[in-house]
């Protein structure tokens, strides 16, 4: 019979096993995978260590808040991007921040001048990299479980993940960083052009870019390009003190420049103001259907030139402005049919500012479209109004006809 | 903190779908396919602000859009790949 002193003896003894009894699990079977982020103030890449579903049968999922409260300690574990052949470093742990998700551990790392080269391995695929840990990394289930991932087995999975990125998505999260500019806004290049000028005679160049920031979202950027043909069509060198939120983390952009050539043939000074929106509907053709009515995406732009210098006696001396409008509509008709209407409007003033109504251009599509049930086609028609943007001659038009697209099926 | 269930989830997206689009019902077997790539910008930058609030981030792109079917699809991709940043930040306003 158990009396009251064995059973105290007994918990005496058992509680370093109960206490340190928490099972620990090697993971041996997980996924490493990369992807971007593009949404406002978070630009960045996301390296995602996805474990193996066979670690949470149980049901029971990572702990986020003890993960958080791990990161905070000197025990946890430091990450780096090394290159394969040479161990050697190119991105720290001070640009990676670990992070949980219910069933992997996400890296997450901005996009900055330490992680270019990073962007630049995803790109091209040429250099081969690992993921490396300091030492396990531990964590928690919400059971108590706890899963152990080796520095050894994460660069081993990591290496032979063959990670990388479309151009698609590098072309997305190179935009949303502000275009070229910020990643790669200060550059010098040089070399020997073969045969690009009008004369298709050879050249020696030299480009360059700088670009700095001189308060948060205000650049200024210098740049050019230096040949040795003093009358090459590219010679020409660019000052623009003034470029407003080219990081597009709000709907307004505006760059102000200066640009002459090299042989000072053409001088000029031009500006770009850029504002896009969302509009509320203003229309409802749906008559009670559920149906999604997207709200019509409106730019307004305004650019200005100005040529201080010029061979063109047309130009000399004289401004020219161009506002103009773009439109995106979708609208919804009924249960099944939907009207899309894209249209530009553009008007170039004359010299001295004069807007000339024959200056006026609206340019545009409006297509009518319905969705046949089952068959995943569309029977559409559709209007183009305006004129060729390169040989401005009206080209009003009016198709009728029937798409099916084969690779719509659900 | 506990995970975000896929109510509070669908009612984030939800609402980042009304800075976009008008509708009347449910909004979960709608499709991308007519978004202006403004459209998906706006929707998945008021998704990410969203779950910021309440700690919570997960991976968003205009390219990542393409790859759901639907706005169902999107719900549980999120709801599988929430990813907690830690308690969020308290801001006080003095007044």
């Amino acid at each position: 019979m158990l009396t009251k002193k064995m059973f105290l003896l007994f918990l005496f003894l058992a509680a370093p096993i109960i206490s340190y009894g928490q099972p620990v699990v090697e993971v041996k079977y997980f996924t490493v995978t990369v992807d971007i982020n593009t949404t406002v103030d978070n630009i960045g890449l996301r390296f995602d260590i996805v474990f193996d579903s066979t670690y949470f049968t149980k049901g029971y999922v990572i702990d986020n808040e003890a993960f958080i409260k791990n990161i905070k300690s000197d025990a946890f574990p430091r990450f780096e991007f090394r290159d394969s052949p040479t161990d050697n470093t190119f991105l720290s742990s001070n640009s990676i921040e670990p992070r949980p998700g219910k069933r992997f551990i996400q890296l997450k790392i901005s996009l900055s001048g330490e992680s270019k080269s990073l962007l630049e391995a995803l790109k091209s695929g040429a250099r081969p990299f690992y993921i490396y840990l300091d030492k396990p990394l531990l964590v928690d289930l919400e059971d108590g479980t706890r899963l152990s991932l080796s520095p050894e087995r994460l660069k081993e999975v990591s290496s032979s993940a063959k990670l990388s990125l479309s151009e698609r998505q590098i072309d997305e999260i190179v935009d949303a960083r502000g275009g070229y500019y910020k990643l790669y806004g200060t550059k010098i290049d040089a070399g020997w052009q073969i045969g690009k000028t009008d004369s298709s005679a050879n050249a020696g160049y030299l480009s360059f870019n700088f670009l700095g920031e001189l308060f948060p979202d205000y650049l200024a950027e210098l740049g050019g390009v230096i040949s040795t043909r003093a009358n090459d069509i590219a010679a020409q060198f660019t000052v623009s003190p003034l470029i407003y939120n080219v990081l597009k983390s709000t709907p307004i952009f505006l760059k102000g420049t200066y640009q002459v050539k090299q042989d000072g043939s053409e001088e000029r000074v031009f500006g770009s103001l850029l504002y896009q929106t969302i509009t509320p509907n203003f229309i409802n053709l749906t008559q009670g259907f559920n149906r999604l009515r997207l709200k019509p995406v409106v730019k307004v732009g305004f650019n200005w030139y100005y040529y201080t210098k010029s061979n063109d006696s047309l130009v000399l001396m004289k401004s020219f402005a161009e506002p103009y409008l773009d439109i995106y509509y979708y609208i919804p008709v009924l249960e099944r049919y939907s009207i899309l209407f894209e249209g530009s409007f553009f008007w170039r003033s004359d010299k001295d500012f004069n807007f000339i109504r024959k200056n006026a251009r609206l340019t545009g599509d409006i297509s009518l479209n319905y969705d046949i049930p089952g068959a995943d086609s569309k029977v559409m028609a559709k209007y183009s109004f305006g004129e060729n943007s390169l040989t401005l001659q009206k080209d009003n038009k009016l198709v009728i006809g029937v798409l099916i697209d084969c690779f719509e099926r659900k | 903190m506990a995970w975000l269930k896929r109510d509070e989830i669908k009612s984030i997206v939800g609402k980042s779908l009304k800075e976009v689009a008008d509708f009347n019902g449910d909004f979960e077997v709608f499709d991308f396919s007519k978004f202006h790539d403004y459209h998906k910008q706006v929707f998945i930058n008021t998704i990410a602000a969203e779950l910021a609030k309440k700690g919570f981030s997960v991976t968003l792109s205009r390219e990542k859009l393409k790859t759901f079917n639907n706005i169902k699809a999107l719900i549980d991709y999120i709801v599988a790949n929430q990813v907690y940043d830690g308690p969020p930040e308290v801001k006080i306003l003095l007044s």
